[in-house]
């Protein structure tokens, strides 16, 4: 149709984004990309020159392999969970059997989302805690009385906390993303499923599963930056610790901009945050080229 | 037949309980929230799980004088153009995205994707100076643009696969019948996605209810600080009162609840099957 | 063409929205607006008569406290001098630092703004950031004899002072007195009474010290003192100093054991690395621990339930270091290099250490105060009386380590302690790791 190809329609319509993320996204991220070959302090006047020596400074610290660990870790459970489980749960709560207590579910699983991810951590923060916290008490009072688990102090754990509380707040975002989706499926095909004698996991692996590939792929990607980005859970219940157990790209970024008053090694991060997120969405935007027509 | 049917049974009960429990897990932590806030602060070390002794109601009055009540209206303000904005410029660009053949559609669709990559954290500095240089710093737009900048790539997203999935028979009979692209997106575009802008809005209006670093560093004026600033006023250098603080945890969250559940009625099943048919 | 108009006008509007509220909000906030366009706009008119308009940061927003504190200050100064107008913004504590940056980044900054003292300080003071204050304060004889001397020290860097300091942080041990009288326990003076008086605790079942270490400052407290102990004072002054810092010094790795001792021994109470600070204060207050190592500014929040608490310093250490010292530092304001109004700024200052506002810091904050003859028994809490003693007892002031060496070394040095505690590094391990990024450091900043 012609008015599919009207210049002047696309421009307009297209120029408050554009121009809204040009400036406020872009320019930023641009600047942060030049910045990342000078030393300065953000409070310093002065701006030096030093090419790579921030990456290098980077990748020469062995932390960083704990660093990619963890966002790695991160990304892969979340993937999981968030947009595998999550399209599961969708998929169970629109079964017959569920539409009552739908509402139900819908609402409490979808509630943590809601909540500001300083206050969820503050919250788990407590839930966590050796001496007075839920999980540790719960543990003890199902016949375990010496069970001790130091959670966010353990070496070890505290990242697969970081990770609990994360998966805690997503499935059920994503669930909805997924629930919107399935609801626009056609219910006949469901039903002329069933009566073909289709169990419930064959419709769900021929029917929802192929139809839902777009909304899929919606929340696969977001799942995935996310977990690159992630920063906000970390922050509040670890510090990145003990030690550096817990340190994600986003908060080792955050350390060397405002702790470490290392602006040039804080853009660098965010470069590195950038190309890793980048590449991600590309794969993803290849592997699913659904919906393009 | 039989061993089916009951077979089919167990796992819808299994299923049942696997949701009871996650729900468990999700009500529980809340509700210890609610709970703790109407403890002492002693109660609150001294018997976590336990029931307070008497409800200190009077944290709720200091919570939301102290905490929440000069900052509502900047927060409020704030989300409700956030959403707005992101909202209607988002559903813009994914119609265009969406349906209109343009030589730079990719480009143009990665360019928006592309904002998804960006964590805002990085442009920290750079946004600061530049708002200082747009003279909107230390407004309540200071807040806004950025808000709105950082929630379109997803909402367009979110649009854009949406949008999609709709069939263009509609529009085109109205194209036909001789209706503007504005009259087409307003009244056909925007009605029939209707559940998905209520979740987009919604989503929207989650960030910028919560949003912290942005509004640290952007507002400097008492006046115009949003509600997560004014909760830190609550916590003291040396000692905090705990049950206070998550009164006013609380406060801040129950607003967003409540108008998810307002909300929610718009993206209910079966909304879209009036309208087109997937 | 009538679609496009439509969505122009729409797009007309909004931007127009947006300029106006834009304009509205900066009209509505003339004065607030000041520091953000420094340099320009009518501050910089000569200081005679114009006005003169004044941004205050600060990091103390608790109401009720801080923040009704410097308001009072604020509206005094006011009133003594009709033709200034100042703004106060005030952050929380972990938020200060961030924010202070990125408006001394953006040329944003405030005219007087809070500060640690020691190397936080001399940052700004290298980057030409701060107002050199030394002839201003030598010039007022009176002013400057009612300071104690040791608290200039730790905000003059190359002879110039850089900051005023407004109060005094001492780190003491506290004891809950009623346990103390229930295990007739005695105040510890060495080191070894000290592990027999926690054995003795711990015997009777239950965890001596309240310590919480998710942030690792707190951890880092205890090293700033066993440090002082283990090293001499001149090779740890050297190190310290970024340009020179070496960290080979066998008395660090001895200072780390002292402390992994009474992590060993099991003193402390379980789960410390996952607890704030907060937490374990509470603890303390419930009278979980009989112990608390902790800053005197927390007195105050301590005894506000009527428990009686006593104070007894950290034991001197039979090792190369100093002796007879307190941990602890001032916190200082300082004035921006940029500011246009340094001289408003430094009778701010004078009014702030005036002996009519240092009282009230005292009687409405409970933080102890720099200056001299101020805090007395009639306006300050007993435990406090008592620390001050120890404070102004003392030859020295060991300044916090992580405020007081490079920030570098000081995020290397911080959560490796919390791997050793966790037993997942050891002393040798940790002091590496130091040592390494003190090499980093000196070849970067050389």
């Amino acid at each position: 149709m012609k008015v599919y190809r009207d210049k002047r329609i696309i421009i307009l319509y297209l120029l408050p984004v554009l121009l809204l993320m040009g400036l406020f996204v872009y320019y930023p991220l641009i600047q942060s990309f030049f910045f990342s070959f000078y030393k300065w302090a953000s409070f310093s006047p002065v701006k030096e020159w030093v090419g790579l020596y921030n990456y290098k400074l980077i990748f020469s610290d062995p932390v960083i392999w704990g660093i990619l660990k963890n966002n790695f870790l991160y990304a892969f459970w979340s993937t999981i969970f968030q947009a595998g489980l999550g399209l599961v749960f969708a998929a169970c709560l629109e079964e017959k059997f569920m539409r009552k207590s739908q509402p139900f579910f819908r609402t409490v699983l979808f509630t943590p989302s809601l909540i500001a991810m300083s206050v969820i951590a503050l919250l788990w923060q407590f839930m966590y805690d050796p001496n007075i916290g839920m999980i540790n008490e719960a543990i003890r009072a199902i016949g375990f009385p010496n069970f001790n688990e130091q959670w966010l102090g353990s070496s070890q754990m505290a990242i697969y906390c970081c990770i609990i509380v994360s998966q805690w707040q997503y499935i059920g975002y994503c669930m909805m993303l997924d629930l919107v989706g399935i609801q626009k499926i056609d219910g006949e095909l469901f039903e002329a499923a069933t009566i073909d004698g289709a169990t419930r996991p064959q419709v769900f692996r021929y029917i929802t599963f192929p139809l839902m590939k777009e909304s899929l792929l919606v929340t696969t990607v977001v799942t995935i930056l996310g977990s690159i980005k992630v920063f906000t859970e970390v922050y509040v219940m670890t510090v990145g610790g003990p030690g550096r157990s817990s340190e994600v790209l986003a908060t080792a970024m955050y350390r060397a901009a405002f702790k470490n008053d290392e602006m040039g090694v804080a853009c660098a991060y965010a470069i590195i945050i950038f190309i890793f997120t980048f590449i991600c969405a590309a794969i993803q935007l290849k592997i699913s080229r659904t919906g393009e027509d | 037949m039989i061993a089916k049917k009951i077979g089919s049974n167990i796992w819808k009960i299994f299923i049942f309980l696997m949701f009871s429990l996650y729900a468990f897990s999700i009500l529980y932590p809340l509700a210890w929230m609610v709970i703790s806030s109407l403890k002492t602060n002693s109660e609150f070390f001294t018997s976590p799980w336990g029931i307070p002794a008497a409800p200190q109601w009077k944290h709720y009055y200091e919570a939301v004088k102290f905490g929440v009540a000069d900052y509502f209206f900047n927060s409020v303000f704030v989300t409700i153009c956030t959403v707005i904005f992101s909202v209607l410029f988002s559903a813009m660009a994914s119609y265009i995205v969406s349906r209109f053949d343009f030589k730079l559609k990719n480009a143009a669709f990665i360019f928006i994707l592309g904002g998804l990559m960006i964590s805002p954290e990085v442009t920290l500095v750079s946004l600061f100076k530049l708002l200082q240089s747009l003279h909107i710093y230390n407004t309540l737009w200071a807040l806004i643009v950025p808000y709105t900048a950082f929630r379109i790539p997803f909402t367009t997203f979110l649009m854009r696969s949406y949008m999609l999935s709709i069939p263009k028979a509609m529009e085109e009979s109205a194209y036909i019948d001789g209706c503007s692209t504005f009259k087409v997106f307003t009244r056909i575009i925007l009605p029939v996605c209707k559940p998905i802008v209520a979740s987009a809005a919604l989503l929207s209006a989650m960030t910028a209810w919560n949003e912290f670093m942005f509004a640290l560093v952007f507002i400097e004026s008492n006046k115009y600080k949003t509600i997560p600033i004014g909760l830190t006023n609550l916590k003291g250098q040396y000692g905090t009162n705990y049950p206070r603080l998550m009164a006013a945890l609380v406060v801040c969250a129950s607003v967003m609840i409540i108008l998810f559940l307002c909300f929610q009625k718009s993206f209910v099943r079966g909304l879209t099957a009036g309208s087109v048919k997937g | 063409m009538k679609n496009i108009k439509r969505v122009l006008a729409v797009l007309l509007v909004m931007c127009m929205a947006v300029g106006l509220m834009a304009g509205c909000g900066d009209t509505a906030a003339p004065s607030g607006n000041t520091g953000g366009t420094s340099g320009s706009g009518d501050n910089s008119a000569p200081a005679s008569d114009g006005p003169i308009n004044m941004k205050l940061f600060h990091k103390f927003p608790a109401i009720g406290k801080g923040l009704d504190y410097f308001e009072g200050l604020a509206d005094d100064f006011m009133s003594k001098n009709p033709n200034v107008k100042i703004t106060i913004e005030a952050v929380s504590d972990e938020e200060a630092k961030s924010k202070l940056r990125v408006m001394m980044g953006a040329d944003s900054q405030p005219d007087v703004y809070f500060s640690w003292c020691g190397e936080f300080c001399y940052k700004f003071a290298r980057a030409g950031q701060a107002y050199d204050m030394t002839d201003y304060f030598n010039a007022d004889a009176e002013w400057k004899d009612s300071f104690m001397p040791s608290t200039l020290d730790s905000c003059t860097l190359g002879g110039k002072l850089y900051g005023i300091p407004f109060r005094l942080i001492g780190k003491t041990f506290v004891y809950n007195k009623a346990l103390f009288e229930q295990y007739n326990a005695k105040v510890p003076t060495t080191w070894a009474e000290l592990i027999d008086l926690c054995q003795m605790f711990k015997d009777a079942g239950m965890e001596p010290i309240a310590f919480g270490n998710l942030y690792p400052w707190a951890g880092c407290h205890y090293i700033t003192g066993f440090n002082a102990g283990c090293v001499p004072a001149d090779v740890r002054q050297k190190d310290y100093n970024y340009a020179t810092g070496e960290f080979t010094d066998p008395g660090y790795v001895t200072a780390l054991n002292y402390f992994k001792e009474l992590s060993d021994k099991g003193f402390f109470n379980n789960g410390y690395n996952s607890m704030i600070h907060d937490v374990a204060s509470e603890n303390f207050k419930l009278g979980k621990n009989p112990l608390f190592y902790c800053e005197t500014g927390e007195y105050g929040g301590l005894i506000d339930q009527g428990m009686e608490i006593g104070v007894f310093p950290m034991p001197e250490l039979d090792e190369a270091g100093d002796k007879n010292y307190i941990v602890g530092a001032p916190d200082c304001f300082m004035i921006s290099s940029k500011s246009n109004c340094p001289e408003t700024g430094m009778e701010f200052l004078k009014l702030l250490t005036s002996k009519e506002w240092m009282e009230k810091m005292i009687t409405d904050l409970d933080y102890p105060v720099p200056v001299k003859g101020v805090l007395t028994a009639e306006n300050a809490n007993a435990p406090l009386v008592e620390a001050m003693q120890y404070v102004e007892g003392a030859n020295k002031l060991i300044n916090w380590l992580d405020t007081d060496v490079h920030t570098k070394v000081s995020d290397a040095y911080l959560p490796a302690i919390q791997e050793m505690l966790n037993g997942t590094l050891t002393p040798e391990q940790v002091m590496a790791k130091v040592q390494e990024t003190a090499q980093i450091v000196k070849t970067e900043e050389a």
